[in-house]
């Protein structure tokens, strides 16, 4: 079988939208502090894909964009899964975001393997600099991107919003579901995630259970949720306590140390021309 | 140099969007809303009249702002209307050093460079009279057929009206702030073609991006709002590496051209990543996209 060069390639996308790759998935958990933050890139059922990082032919990467300053460019890459990102804060305002992914280093022969057949059976050789899995964007600012997951809710009165744990991955993230009006909007109305955000870290303690008393050694288990790790890191950073400290902990504080609200810029997504 | 508070930003956008007449049919408030805004408008073009410090001085009453602030960065020397208008290149590169510790985060906000234009203005940096200055048309001076549209040019040029032209303001509106943002977009452009090992002077770079006209307004308004992916430093410099020797030769670019070309360049965005993208590749897609819309305009 000869190799073909080709002009597209494969890509495995987060939000499911390609369906080049038949039964992998690929999901990232990035968090965001001041000006650093840490990803770890998830990946299953494209071993291939794993096996070109591990030979060094491909890395793992996120991308930040601030259109506000003219800016684009990579953060953080590694052959591991989970690093850290660090940039310019002088050079990103908050409305700068992020991109995961996975980009070839070199030149790369990518096997049928896992592929949809339309990729026929032939290696697809993929020159450098080419994203073979791209994650969704998400805002520099909003860590919390990592911890919650919105839904719509045709049940809910408009206007409101509901927040329920989910362990069923092995990591902590919560639901919040939103009435569809609310859902609709999400992404430009910043309150609501941050509204959100502060629900969600209110039921970490619920979730976690309460910490071994110092003096007696009793206590429920707290259970390990690597995204909650992350979280504490970035409190700690802050000097915030977190929910290992109930007569500290403060829910509020503790989610907008993470991600604050931010006064609303002006309307920009549809400017009205004005005339000269 | 710092952001201005965000106190302060909010009392200029609320201040501007006072001022600024709305031509929304929608809002049954825009009559009364136009009729203070006249009002208002009338009394910013009567200060503007009596030159730079009434005109400070109504600003800073407006704005509550108190004692003047002396952490504005000085500009190199006085300006005159056509100059500040569209600065010359040499005026942009004394600018470009007069401003060398701004960072992108300050520059990025308006209310940044509304303070500088009052400090400019209570340093008489600006020769009366003022009207062509902040009123008039961009290329002649000449004053609008009305009001709003003087005033709307005025807050556009002292650090942009983002209420109505978003981000793309301050980046595409405020000459200096323009000027600024060409040389920082130089430099960087600059240190990538050095880091890549096909150099070219920074000086060069800044040429390209002032010489276009409105190319400039074009590329950044791509920039801002649709393809984002554009900002990389690696396709600037591929970009500017293609267009050096037709800004040094023709003094000019062809802006349409130019966004055409980065539009059609962004579509391999999607794929490529540009910061890790072989050089000799990128400068290959600019130059096929630059080839490419030059046949397609090309008589039959």
């Amino acid at each position: 079988m000869t190799a073909h060069t080709s002009k597209s390639v494969p890509i495995l996308r987060e939000d499911g939208t390609s369906l080049d790759w038949r039964d992998a998935t690929y999901e990232a958990r990035v968090v965001i502090g001041d000006g650093r933050g840490t990803v770890e890139h998830r990946l299953e059922g494209a071993a291939q894909l794993g096996e070109l990082v591990t030979a060094g032919k491909a890395e793992w990467a996120i991308e930040l964009r601030c259109p506000a300053t003219l800016y684009a460019r990579i953060v953080g890459s590694s052959r591991a899964r989970r690093f850290r990102l660090e940039w310019d804060r002088d050079g990103v305002t908050s409305s700068g975001y992020v991109i995961p992914g996975l980009v070839t280093t070199q030149t790369v022969d990518l096997e049928a393997r896992g592929l949809h057949p339309v990729w026929g059976e032939s290696p697809i050789v993929v020159p450098p600099g080419r994203w073979l899995v791209r994650g969704n964007a998400r805002s520099a600012e909003q860590l919390g991107s990592s911890l919650i997951r919105l839904f719509p809710d045709e049940n809910l009165a408009d206007g409101q919003m509901t927040v329920s744990p989910d362990t069923s991955t092995g990591d902590l993230r919560f639901h919040v579901k939103l009435s569809p009006r609310m859902y609709e909007t999400r992404y430009r109305d910043r309150d609501v995630q941050i509204a959100a955000l502060v629900a969600a870290f209110g039921r970490i303690p619920g979730v976690v259970g309460p910490p071994p008393d110092a003096a007696t050694d009793e206590g429920g288990e707290t259970t390990q949720y690597p995204v909650l790790e992350r979280i504490r890191d970035v409190l700690e950073d802050a000097d915030v306590a977190d929910w290992t400290e109930p007569s500290e902990y403060d829910p509020a504080k503790a989610a907008t140390a993470v991600e604050r609200f931010i006064l609303p810029d002006v309307a920009d997504e549809n400017p009205e021309e004005d005339d000269e | 140099m710092k952001a201005p508070c965000p106190v302060f930003g909010e009392r200029l956008s609320a201040w501007q969007t006072a001022t600024v007449q709305t031509g929304r049919k929608d809002d049954k408030h825009a009559a009364a809303h136009n009729e203070r805004a006249q009002r208002l408008q009338d009394e910013l073009i009567a200060a503007v009249r009596e030159g730079p410090q009434a005109l400070a001085s109504h600003m800073r009453s407006k704005l509550g702002l108190g004692a003047k602030d002396q952490l504005a960065p000085e500009l190199p020397r006085p300006l005159t209307s056509s100059e500040y208008r569209d600065p010359p290149l040499a005026l942009e590169r004394d600018l470009c050093v007069s401003l060398l510790d701004l960072t992108p985060v300050v520059a990025a906000h308006p209310a940044f460079w509304t303070k500088c234009h009052l400090a400019w203005m209570e340093a008489d940096s600006f020769e009366p009279p003022l009207e062509p200055f902040f009123l008039g048309a961009k290329v002649t001076g000449k004053m609008p057929s009305t009001t709003d549209a003087a005033v709307r040019n005025l807050f556009r040029r002292m650090g942009g009206l983002p209420h109505v032209r978003g981000k793309l303001s301050v980046l595409a509106d405020c000459p200096i702030s323009c000027a600024w943002w060409r040389g920082r977009i130089a430099r960087l452009a600059a240190a990538e073609s050095e880091r890549v090992g096909d150099p070219f002077a920074v000086e060069d770079a800044h040429r390209v991006l002032h010489a276009g006209g409105d190319a400039w307004a074009r590329l950044v308004g791509d920039s801002v709002r649709r393809i984002t992916v554009v900002n990389s430093s690696r396709l600037h410099a591929a970009l500017i590496a293609e267009y050096i020797d037709a800004a040094r030769d023709k003094g000019g670019l062809p802006a349409k051209e130019l966004q055409a070309v980065v539009r059609e360049v962004a579509t391999f965005g999607k794929t490529l990543c540009f910061d890790t993208v072989p050089w000799e590749e990128m400068r290959g897609i600019v130059a096929r996209a630059v080839s490419a819309k030059r046949s397609a305009e090309l008589p039959d």
